[in-house]
């Protein structure tokens, strides 16, 4: 969830004059959690956070099935904002029916007077998938895919964030739009193969196969990222396996 | 001052061996992204897929497609990079990269992109009747320096379904005096093709090319080559 401490720490021009701090003025933290169903399977969530100071939001999602297919989603969220006249943060998160949906909406301005500031956002998903499926001619087809998309930034200062993200049954899609100054940088890894499933020498073994043979293999990864300028950057990313 | 232009207009190597379609296709990967400011970019794409083909066991076929984008620029008055990939069959990838520096050369701004794109393939069995392996491997590449620039380059890569080959173009502006574009731009290929014959004999066949411009240019070139490798 979402925790916000407020605290400034003023710099003077002396370096002599150490710091003064832990005010804690004009803050609001309006936090709703909602657990939709207690068996897990649908959550969801949202909260908008202003401050003038510090804040901190940490949030870490992990789902794995078991037996055939295999279907993993991960999220993480670590957003920490120090030092800033101004910092905002609005986060939506739902789980319903093993699709995974977020929205993250954070505004910053530092106050560049002060020689301490900050931010640092870093927001990952990652889906997996793994399938055996029986198909004609005898045969097991096996497909396994893994991805990882991500954005961080290390700032001073960025001036707003926006990502749009969702990961359902091994695909997953993230959207972002940034734009400021600082630095940040955006990564998109994704690998899958393909094979032929057998048991024994035999095919038709889904879910029990016992040997496996590859068929195809690929790996991509996206690295892009700007340093301590004036930036717009817009970025889609989407990791969808065809057999799922 | 220089003034010097040059204009590198069509080059085109269609090389017609042989066809095959082969494979499937795995995970649709797309992405885009589009980066404008006055700043400092840094871009790196790599991608690498690989297609095993049993049909039967004297025929089998391995094809490879290797591609990576290295994208770099330092602080600029107006500064643009966009780029896309798509694998949903193959590879498929467009970049403009759009660069100004205030100045010359010695007082800042500088670009700096290259891109390479291969496709590697080896076949058993499908020469013709010989069991003997057929083997292609096929490299493109460019190379960019700034300082005032606007490119674009375009890369497509097939390795299954459709007819394997692959296909990359280059667009560098600079054409009139006071256009973006400064110095030095590469764009070249290297090929090398082995197949079995009826009789069991082999062709051997290679082609390396570079284009090289120097100076305020205009630069065009394409490059394609299509696999006609079957049974």
């Amino acid at each position: 969830m979402c925790n916000v401490q407020l605290e400034y720490i003023i710099g003077g021009e002396n370096e002599k004059m150490k710091k003064i701090a832990l005010l804690v003025i004009a803050a609001i933290l309006l936090s709703l959690a909602t657990v939709s169903s207690a068996s897990g399977s649908s959550v969801r969530y949202s909260y908008s956070a202003d401050t003038t100071g510090r804040m901190t939001v940490d949030e870490n999602y992990r789902f794995n099935t078991h037996g055939n297919p295999i279907v993993g989603s991960r999220y993480s969220l670590d957003l920490t904002a120090r030092n800033s006249r101004a910092a905002s943060c609005i986060h939506d998160f739902s789980v319903e029916d093993r699709e995974v949906n977020t929205v993250t909406d954070v505004i910053y301005a530092s106050n560049t007077s002060k020689w301490i500031r900050g931010l640092n956002i870093e927001e990952k998903s990652g889906a997996s998938v793994i399938i055996e499926e029986n198909v004609p001619e005898n045969k097991t087809f096996v497909g396994c895919s893994e991805s990882t998309i991500g954005f961080s930034a290390r700032v001073d200062s960025l001036r707003r964030f926006s990502s749009v993200g969702r990961i359902n049954n091994g695909s997953q899609t993230y959207d972002i739009t940034t734009m400021g100054k600082g630095n940040f940088d955006a990564n998109l890894y994704a690998a899958s193969s393909e094979g032929e499933g057998l048991k024994d020498g035999e095919g038709c073994c889904a879910g029990s196969c016992n040997e496996y043979v590859l068929r195809s293999i690929e790996q991509i990864s996206s690295h892009v990222g700007g340093r301590f300028g004036d930036f717009n950057f817009t970025a889609l990313y989407n990791v969808t396996p065809p057999w799922t | 001052m220089n003034t010097r232009r040059v204009a590198i207009i069509g080059a085109m190597i269609a090389i017609l061996t042989l066809i095959s379609a082969i494979g499937s296709v795995n995970a649709d990967v797309s992405f885009s992204y589009n980066f404008t400011g006055n700043c400092d970019i840094k871009a790196n794409d790599n991608y690498k897929g690989e297609v095993i083909s049993y049909e039967a066991k004297a025929k089998s076929s391995i094809n490879e497609v290797q591609y990576s984008f290295n994208a770099l620029g330092t602080n600029s008055t107006n500064s643009s990079l966009y780029h896309s990939l798509d694998t949903v069959k193959g590879l498929e990838t467009n970049s403009i990269f759009n660069y100004a520096a205030k100045g010359n050369s010695t007082e800042g701004g500088v670009m700096d992109m290259t891109e390479n794109i291969g496709l590697t393939s080896i076949y058993s069995g499908y020469a013709s009747k010989s069991n003997e392996a057929s083997y292609e491997e096929v490299n493109a590449y460019s190379k960019l320096a700034g300082t005032n620039m606007l490119t674009a380059t375009a890369a497509k890569v097939g390795i299954a379904d459709d007819p394997v080959g692959l296909q990359y173009k280059i667009y560098a502006d600079g054409q009139t005096e006071g256009a973006w574009a400064n110095g030095k731009v590469s764009a070249g290929v290297s090929m090398y093709i082995a197949n079995g014959s009826d009789r069991g004999l082999w062709s051997k066949w290679s082609y390396e090319e570079e284009s090289t411009a120097s100076g305020s240019f205009e630069f065009y070139k394409i490059i394609a080559y299509t696999s006609k490798i079957m049974n």
